[in-house]
């Protein structure tokens, strides 16, 4: 179970993407009860990105759940749990984070530091580049434009002797 | 100032009414003069030329007192009216203790002959004694005065050179600060043209690729432990 879950919180990536499945498996255990497997796998269908809609199906699709909707049912209130315990890691950039680039950084949150992780990824103009970074209330700014203050700084003279 | 003007006046005034009462009234016992009379005309005459001599001083006071004003503004031009004043004062002094004691003389014109002569003698030995008394005391009031005038000037001098130093290290400050205003300045568009060129410099994989940076400087530098 454990890996399980692991696995489907690796296809979790942002907030957003925690919040959709926090609610499509809200939807699913009130389908179990309801023309069951039809429905259940029409909210898996619907209610989900691919990448967890297929993790969930691939799961619940053994025998020993087949005709047992209250296993089904604590089980994903275990997925649900672990889903809010989520931590987050928000990194404001630069740069509109396209798909391509939240699934770059959220393959080196996977890498580095696990799969409990879900990215807040906001966009900063100010930054300049690299990120601003804040996980468990800790904050640090490894950005472009703290770089070039840092250069500013400690090169003051340097950098006025040349200009003047 | 005013005090040794004031004792100065006193002297002379005291000084010349003694030496006048002092000899009338020995000549005036000498040759059985009426004392009664004579003695409130000597008095009288007295009093006026006592008058007289504190008017001259309150002049030269005056007189004083508008050199050493004058002296803040044009040291020359005040050194100039404050000998013109003396001599003037002295003249007029010599005058007009002349004055008075031809007076007295005049008061006793009709004291016997033989007594006149013994009498202009003591008249003209007063007038003489105060005449030098009041120069002595001149002198030594045109000795005060320079005395203040120059010691005013040091004053001045040191005030103006107080100032002076004054407004250059206010003018140093203030030059100082508009230096480090115009410093900043430049320093902040600097900073800010370059964030700027930079952050337009960058492609979309170089973006990608400081976040990650970011995130393994922060991973070595245990910010996620």
């Amino acid at each position: 179970m454990e890996e399980f879950i692991s696995r489907f919180l690796s296809f979790i990536r942002t907030i957003d993407e925690r919040d959709l499945a926090r609610a499509g498996i809200g939807v699913l255990k009130e389908s179990l009860y309801r023309s069951f497997p039809k429905e259940f796998h029409e909210v898996l269908r619907t209610k989900f990105s691919t990448r967890t809609g297929d993790c969930l199906r691939d799961f619940f699709s053994k025998p020993s759940y087949l005709r047992n909707p209250d296993l089904i049912k604590a089980d994903l209130e275990a997925v649900l749990g672990a889903i809010d315990a989520m931590r987050i890691l928000r990194l404001e950039v630069a740069i509109e984070p396209s798909d391509a680039f939240v699934d770059r950084i959220a393959g080196w949150v996977l890498s580095n530091l696990g799969s409990d992780i879900v990215l807040d990824i906001a966009r900063d103009r100010t930054v300049v580049g690299g990120a601003r970074i804040v996980f468990l209330g800790k904050y640090r700014e490894n950005t472009l434009v703290d770089m070039v203050k840092n250069v500013f700084e400690t090169k003051r003279d340097v950098v006025m002797k040349e200009l003047l | 100032m005013e005090v040794f003007l004031s004792s100065l006046s006193g002297i002379l005034a005291f000084l010349g009414a003694s030496l006048s009462f002092l000899a009338v009234f020995f000549i005036m016992r000498s040759r059985n003069i009426d004392p009664a009379s004579a003695s409130l005309r000597a008095r009288d005459t007295l009093s006026r030329a006592r008058e007289d001599a504190d008017e001259i001083i309150r002049e030269a006071e005056s007189r004083a007192e508008e050199i050493v004003n004058g002296a803040q503004l044009l040291r020359g031009r005040a050194e100039e009216r404050f000998e013109r004043a003396m001599e003037g004062f002295l003249e007029r002094e010599s005058k007009r203790l002349a004055a008075a004691g031809e007076k007295l003389f005049g008061e006793y014109g009709g004291i016997a002959e033989e007594t006149r002569g013994a009498y202009a003698r003591v008249i003209e030995e007063v007038s003489k004694s105060v005449s030098e008394e009041a120069r002595r005391g001149i002198s030594e009031l045109e000795e005060f005065i320079k005395n203040e005038m120059v010691r005013y000037e040091r004053l001045t001098d040191r005030g103006l050179e107080e100032w002076r130093r004054t407004i250059e290290a206010e003018i140093e400050k203030k030059k100082e600060a508009g230096l480090k205003r115009v410093e900043e300045s430049i320093y902040r568009i600097l900073f800010f043209v370059s964030k700027e060129v930079l952050g337009r410099a960058i492609n979309l994989e170089e973006h990608q690729a400081l976040v990650v940076r970011a995130l393994d400087d922060a991973k070595r530098q245990g910010f996620f432990d």
